[in-house]
């Protein structure tokens, strides 16, 4: 597939004749990148598969108001994040869970993924992310494995580079602790 | 910066995706996110099913009552309706012709123009009424010598 710039799938949005078609293609492009920062998130692949789809319709629906002061990419991973934190929100709403609990089974559905094809080393890795507070999770997955500007999580989760040095340092110093904590595993 | 021990380095870890997805999972899901628009374009007009729902019975019931009602009202009313309606054309009838009536009788009496004018007396008017009447009608003193040197 031929990849556009942001800037040409927005010209092709506003002046095409088939706002379909370019949304088409907008989706095309961010889908996978999307969905693995949801997947991140969420963990599971039908709750995440949910999300990715309400990131997608709340992008269709305020696209037409899209202002280029921020990027599309940006601002797509924007709706994704919060879309996403909405649903664990909402997650432990319904079931009445405290936060821990919520990572608790999170890292549940991580054991019984059958989708999950990593090693033990690598779901020890998943375990020790699932174990940092949900801002921190979010911003070291986009630092570490999205490897994302800082300037561009600042544009997404609406936070200053400084602080998402400090939560990624924070972060990374919590999975090293777990790490050693874990170590017979 | 992350040896934790002999063991395991946490950034040893192979950064590849661990997770995976169904089959063919991305071919169809901007067939699936344009079924969600289109289903959320049907929902603004599903949205006001319950209402119609309530309403239909009540429209119907409405419809039924205003049918036996004209039906009733058009069957018994016929024949009024029709005497009615000559009997109050002929009254319109005899209106324009009694106002026509009226309308002749007051032009033949001087009372119809009467109406329209201003009692007019013989009386004589004294020269202080008319300066009065001149100096109350806000007429320049001048103006009034000038009057009287234009009378004499």
């Amino acid at each position: 597939m031929t990849a556009y710039s942001d800037d040409e799938l927005l010209q092709m949005y506003r002046e095409g004749p088939n706002r379909h078609y370019a949304f088409n293609l907008i989706v095309a492009q961010y889908q996978e990148r999307l969905y693995w920062h949801i997947r991140k998130i969420v963990i599971s692949h039908d709750d995440a598969d949910d999300v990715l789809q309400n990131t997608l319709v709340k992008a269709w629906n305020g696209l037409e108001n899209f202002r280029s002061d921020s990027q599309l990419y940006t601002w797509l991973y924007r709706i994704a994040t919060n879309e996403s934190i909405t649903f664990l929100n909402q997650k432990r709403r319904r079931f009445m869970l405290p936060i821990v609990n919520v990572e608790r089974q999170l890292s549940d559905a991580l054991d019984s993924d059958s989708m999950f094809s990593g090693d033990v080393v690598q779901k020890k890795l998943q375990k020790a992310i699932l174990n940092l507070p949900e801002k921190q999770r979010i911003v070291f997955n986009m630092k570490y494995f999205e490897e994302m500007k800082y300037e561009d999580m600042s544009e997404i989760l609406d936070t200053s580079v400084g602080a998402l040095k400090a939560s990624y340092h924070h972060a990374v110093k919590k999975i090293e602790k777990y790490f050693t904590e874990h170590d017979a595993e | 910066m992350e040896t934790l021990n002999n063991k395991t380095k946490w950034s040893d870890v192979s950064k590849a995706n661990p997770f995976g997805v169904p089959e063919h999972y991305f071919e169809d899901v901007s067939l699936r996110v344009a079924d969600r628009i289109a289903s959320q374009k049907r929902g603004a007009w599903w949205s006001f099913a319950p209402v119609w729902q309530v309403a239909r019975p009540i429209l119907a019931a409405a419809v039924v009552i205003f049918g036996c009602f004209f039906a009733v009202n058009h069957l018994t009313g016929t024949q009024d309706s029709s005497q009615y309606a000559s009997q109050s054309q002929s009254a319109e009838v005899v209106d324009r012709l009694l106002y026509m009536n009226n309308l002749a009788d007051a032009m033949d009496s001087d009372d119809f123009f009467a109406e329209e004018t201003t009692e007019v007396t013989d009386e004589e008017i004294s020269e202080e009424e008319m300066m009065y009447y001149l100096l109350n009608g806000n007429v320049q003193m001048g103006d009034i010598i000038s009057m009287m040197y234009d009378a004499e």
